[in-house]
């Protein structure tokens, strides 16, 4: 494994400032500035529409942000400029990976080739780039077992061995999410953004959840940006706490100081008492009992 | 069955021989088979991961056949007459020249329309097409060309009657050909990094981009992939038939594609059963019924196949799961 010196605690490792993300005239995101740290999740709530999977897109090269810098410090390789590498280059050199919403597996891949095929650069950097992975080259040969190797040892964390080959497509829901993180973890990252991980598992699923995160924070040494409804998921694990309303940053903090912020509470419960709620707000009450 | 049915347009009397003579068509329709199959990878694969109909691919098939008659010729000047030698130099040659088209065709012409409406790549496809055609036309000149067999004679069976089978040499050659680079492709697709980075795109471009897989080169490499391919069976139509021109790809192209409709487009194993299908089919339709008709028989084929199985033998269909 792959376990590097542990990084100072709190070290900052992505800074978003002033981002802004316009699509014609819908602004998706206007002028949010903020922190996430080494080995500590960095929750991203708010309501339905605030913007937090287009922050997501920005930080994985989907889309370009209109105004604004995204800087990872990467601890062993220096800093990278998000917003202007290329797609494919966020995961490969600046150790970025992603989680989604509504899942991406490869779905006609078993377990262990989707998270082998998460090691694609280790591995072909092992065979130069050519054919000699098919020469079977010793060295290529080598980095074949270390990747099986790795993809074995997520297996296990995430409980999915006797199902390695399975299609990814024919796994239950529970599993699915599972594997993705550990596809994601496979690329070894060093900022893993999770896109709603705890959305349709059933309450035992998502402590198990809660218990692989602090896992990864702790024992990897990663930062982990989360998007989440759960709010049982996010009060319990977050380190940090940022909300997101309309696109624009509200509040920044603690869960403790999030909890008793009465901006954060307006956003989610309505500025006027005699107003009625709503009905993505109603809907995102709901999805939080 | 009648007695008097025609082969190659004259009329052959089989009484009597219906096992010799149905013998000596599947012969030949495997190997014209392999043929189609070999071209029909290379549509099946663009289709699978960028989901267009690259209709360009039957002149880069076409172009396969000319380096390989160019190449054959420069070794006869030269005094390399050795067959297996110079076959295999062939061989290589035509791989490395036509994956350098297939690699030009999608730089130029299709990676900037990555993102358009599919009409646009569709229809540029069909403007390279004819720019292939013309472009070899002005460069090879319009008349047919021939090559002098180069590999003769064959296994006969069944002697003691009046009609011979015949393997040739060169059949057996085609046939183990296709064989061995299906094996080795189903190799680096199912077992190597660059097979594995191929299904991830094909499955999800978006995605593979995100575990850090460069999807352009992705794409490049299977476009090389596909031309060295169909770059084979260049050269085994023209050491088949002994005469080519420019307008070769544009039949052989539309019928590998009805292959890899047949088989179910995007599917590997698909693509080949397809190509073997087609070639049986249009074999035994020139034997049995007339050989001016064959294409229309080929054609005939897609057209069912889009009315009645439009996913193909061996596609899956697209089903959204819930």
């Amino acid at each position: 494994m792959s376990v590097a010196a542990p990084d100072k605690l709190g070290d900052s490792l992505i800074t978003v400032e002033h981002l802004t993300m316009r699509f014609g005239g819908l602004v998706a995101i206007d002028d949010v500035s903020f922190q996430g740290a080494n080995r500590e999740i960095t929750a991203i709530i708010g309501p339905n529409g605030a913007g937090k999977t287009t922050l997501f897109n920005c930080l994985t090269g989907f889309y370009k942000p209109t105004v604004g810098r995204l800087t990872l410090h990467h601890p062993r390789k220096g800093d990278f400029l998000l917003e202007r590498m290329e797609g494919y280059q966020i995961p490969q050199r600046a150790g970025v990976a992603r989680t989604f919403q509504n899942i991406r597996l490869f779905p006609a891949m078993s377990v262990l080739e989707n998270l082998i095929v998460a090691q694609h650069n280790a591995l072909m950097r092992a065979s130069g780039y050519s054919v000699a992975g098919l020469l079977g080259l010793r060295g290529y040969r080598q980095a074949e077992r270390q990747a099986v190797e790795l993809a074995r040892f997520w297996m296990d964390r995430t409980g999915l061995t006797d199902r390695a080959d399975i299609d990814a497509g024919n796994l239950p829901y529970g599993d699915q999410r599972r594997l993705e993180i550990a596809r994601a973890m496979c690329t070894n990252p060093v900022l893993l953004c999770l896109d709603e991980p705890a959305a349709g598992l059933n309450p035992r699923e998502s402590s198990d959840l809660n218990a692989l995160l602090r896992y990864i924070r702790d024992e990897h040494s990663i930062g982990i940006l989360l998007i989440e409804h759960d709010m049982s998921v996010v009060m319990e694990i977050s380190d940090h706490i940022i909300v997101l309303d309309y696109g624009r940053r509200i509040a920044a903090g603690t869960p403790e100081e999030i909890r008793n912020n009465p901006d954060v509470i307006r956003a989610y419960l309505g500025e006027n008492e005699d107003e009625p709620l709503p009905p993505e707000v109603v809907r995102d009450m709901e999805e939080e009992r | 069955m009648p007695a008097n049915v025609t082969r190659g347009g004259s009329p052959v009397n089989c009484k009597g021989f219906v096992m010799e003579y149905f013998l000596q068509q599947l012969i030949n329709g495997l190997t014209l088979g392999m043929i189609y199959g070999l071209i029909a990878i290379g549509y099946t694969m663009v289709y699978g991961i960028i989901g267009m109909i690259n209709f360009a691919h039957g002149e880069i098939f076409m172009i396969g056949a000319f380096v390989s008659l160019i190449t054959f010729l420069l070794l006869g000047a030269l005094g390399i007459t050795w067959i297996p030698l110079a076959v295999l130099v062939v061989l290589i040659a035509t791989m490395l020249f036509t994956s350098v088209y297939g690699w030009t065709l999608e730089r130029v012409a299709y990676r900037p329309l990555r993102d358009s409406p599919r009409l646009a790549a569709l229809i540029t496809a069909i403007g390279m097409s004819i720019f292939l055609q013309n472009y070899v036309q002005l460069l090879q000149g319009a008349r047919i060309k021939p090559l002098p067999p180069v590999i003769s004679g064959g296994f006969r069976f069944m002697k003691e009657s009046d009609f011979v089978v015949t393997l040739s040499y060169l059949q057996v050659f085609i046939i183990l050909l296709t064989i061995t680079l299906m094996l080795v492709f189903t190799y680096v697709i199912n077992r190597t990094s660059f097979g594995r980075a191929q299904r991830a795109c094909q499955q999800d471009l978006g995605m593979a981009a995100l575990i850090g897989i460069n999807v352009d080169r992705t794409i490049s490499l299977t476009f090389v992939t596909g031309a060295s391919l169909a770059s084979v069976a260049g050269l085994m139509f023209l050491m088949n038939y002994g005469v080519i021109d420019f307008y070769i790809g544009f039949l052989a192209g539309i019928k590998a594609f009805t292959a890899a409709v047949l088989g179910g487009i995007g599917s590997l194993p698909g693509a080949m059963l397809g190509g073997l299908l087609i070639g049986l089919i249009e074999a035994f339709w020139s034997a049995y019924f007339t050989v001016e008709y064959k294409d229309v028989a080929a054609f005939a084929i897609l057209v069912l196949v889009l009315i009645f199985r439009p996913t193909g033998l061996l596609g899956k269909p697209d089903i959204e799961k819930v």
